[in-house]
């Protein structure tokens, strides 16, 4: 699975019930989708967020990468909203045509705090969570067993197609394909990379089916795992009170919403 | 056949192992039209695959787990906020699985009939357009330029006639292709302004500050874009799956669950 985020590091977060992270996730992301409050978000992410990722001894990375995902996003969405942001008047700063206000960036900034708890939150579930141990905590929770499969086959699978393309590129290539150029040349190139590639992954399936069934997939006899997954008490009643709060804070959110028409 | 049946039904061994496969391909389809540059993202054809050789159900989890799936990837392919469009991925899959249930990808319709058909998606496609830039005249910002969209639905619509007419595909393909765009532009939406603030980071951006500035809130100037990039984003999907499938052997075909979709019964 050299594919997935999982970094293997002793902590405390990566020992946690990977549902129980789950949880603490979704609750993150409920607070900063209805808190109206304009630091809600930043609170979040350097209050609790960041000191997660510090115990988890992982907060380079997460930072790291949060900052690389948001940062395109950050950009965009503070030129189109800061400049176009519907209905705004408070004029901060005039260019030619063109005026940056003060509402359009209030907005871009809960945007792009928002889009940072977000990303943080998936990135400490990731990071500290082996794809397999996910699936299990899901099949356990009671989600089929299929779905675990397809989940972790396809992270699997993917380095292997990434592979196969790249080489149907380079063949391609070889052979005096042109990859650049006008819009004319490019969707030239599309159809000689594509099929190949489709036809190779579909030719792929009916092997995958024959193994299945040579392994005994379909048996509907409750399957053993190979890794064990810790869970206590206090991770239960934890789990409980986060889906509690969560689900409060979205009917709060609704009614108020309905309310305020 | 009672539904639960039909889903027992349609997740054989089989599709089973298709959809991890599927999966993976929208997302490396995906990074090769983003090599390409392609004016396209063309990010689910394998949700339609599965869609149409296994059913609405199969197809509608494959669309779920890419998002999540994708999501939850290292980047520069990963970003967990793509979970967000979970919703759309559903619907993609739930709906091709469905017009292929109806014969779409399979039917032959008189020359008449498929250019009626067309102008009539191309004509409510054109409507919803007009209605946004209507409600941004209300607008003290407004600027003509709000009727970009509905100039564009018409030069999209002028494309799938003569597609219809011209006759080389059946013209239910296009005409899905145009009801999907339409749908998964609508489910997007709102997800694409709550989450990420109307932006994504591409050339599409443009547009979106374009019907901002021509008098359209923030939910509105998405939904626009989207009626632009959707219906023809989702066309040419269609066409695309429609000859990957033409091109597939019989034999591999006869396996899956629903091959009744493309075979004449």
């Amino acid at each position: 699975m050299n594919q997935s985020f999982f970094l293997d590091r002793a902590s405390g977060l990566q020992a946690l019930h990977p549902l129980t992270k789950l949880m603490l996730a979704l609750a993150l992301i409920v607070t900063a989708f209805t808190v109206r409050w304009l630091f809600i978000s930043i609170a979040l992410f350097v209050c609790i967020i960041l000191p997660l990722a510090v115990w988890g001894k992982i907060w380079r990375e997460v930072l790291r990468t949060t900052i690389t995902l948001s940062i395109p996003l950050a950009i965009s969405v503070t030129l189109v909203q800061g400049f176009f942001f519907p209905g705004a008047q408070i004029v901060l700063w005039q260019i030619g045509p063109f005026s940056l206000k003060r509402e359009g960036l209030e907005f871009a900034f809960v945007i792009i705090t928002r889009l940072l708890v977000i990303a943080g939150t998936g990135l400490l579930v990731v990071y500290t969570t082996h794809p397999a141990d996910l699936a299990i905590a899901l099949v356990q929770a009671g989600a089929p067993y299929a779905l675990a499969y397809i989940a972790v086959s396809a992270i699997q699978l993917l380095p292997e197609m990434q592979a196969r393309a790249q080489s149907i590129l380079n063949a391609q290539q070889a052979r005096g394909l042109e990859t650049r150029g006008s819009i004319g040349v490019r969707i030239r190139a599309f159809v000689p990379l594509i099929a190949p590639l489709v036809y190779g992954a579909l030719e792929n399936v009916q092997e995958r089916a024959l193994a299945l069934d040579a392994r005994a997939f379909r048996s509907t006899r409750i399957k053993t795992s190979w890794r064990e997954l810790h869970d206590s008490q206090a991770q239960r009643a934890a789990r409980l009170i986060l889906a509690a709060y969560s689900i409060l804070m979205i009917v709060y959110a609704i009614a108020t919403a309905f309310l305020s028409r | 056949m009672t539904l639960t049946e039909r889903i027992r039904n349609d997740f054989t061994t089989i599709t089973l192992a298709l959809i991890p496969v599927a999966l993976v391909l929208n997302i490396v389809v995906g990074q090769l039209v983003a090599f390409l540059k392609l004016p396209v993202y063309l990010d689910s054809l394998g949700t339609m695959l599965v869609a149409i050789l296994a059913g609405p159900f199969a197809g509608a989890i494959t669309g779920v787990l890419s998002n999540l799936v994708w999501s939850s990837l290292p980047p520069p392919i990963g970003n967990p906020p793509v979970a967000f469009f979970a919703g759309t991925a559903l619907g993609i899959g739930l709906l091709t699985g469905l017009f292929a249930q109806w014969g779409w990808f399979k039917r032959a319709l008189t020359r008449a009939q498929s250019i009626g058909l067309v102008l009539g998606v191309g004509t409510i496609l054109g409507m919803l357009q007009l209605f946004l830039a209507i409600q941004a005249m209300s607008s003290l910002d407004f600027s003509p330029l709000a009727f970009v969209g509905v100039a564009l639905a018409i030069i999209l619509t002028a494309v799938a006639t003569f597609l219809a007419w011209q006759g080389s595909f059946p013209p239910l393909v296009v005409v899905g292709g145009v009801v999907l765009g339409i749908v998964s532009a609508i489910i997007s939406a709102p997800v694409a302004a709550a989450v990420f603030g109307g932006v994504t980071g591409s050339g599409t951006d443009l547009l979106v500050a374009l019907f901002q500035s021509s008098g359209l809130q923030v939910v509105q100037a998405n939904l626009a874009q989207g009626l632009i990039s959707d219906p023809f984003d989702k066309f040419v999907s269609y066409i695309i799956v429609w000859a990957i499938l033409r091109g597939m052997s019989h034999r591999l075909v006869g396996q899956f669950p629903r091959s009744k979709n493309l075979t004449e019964s």
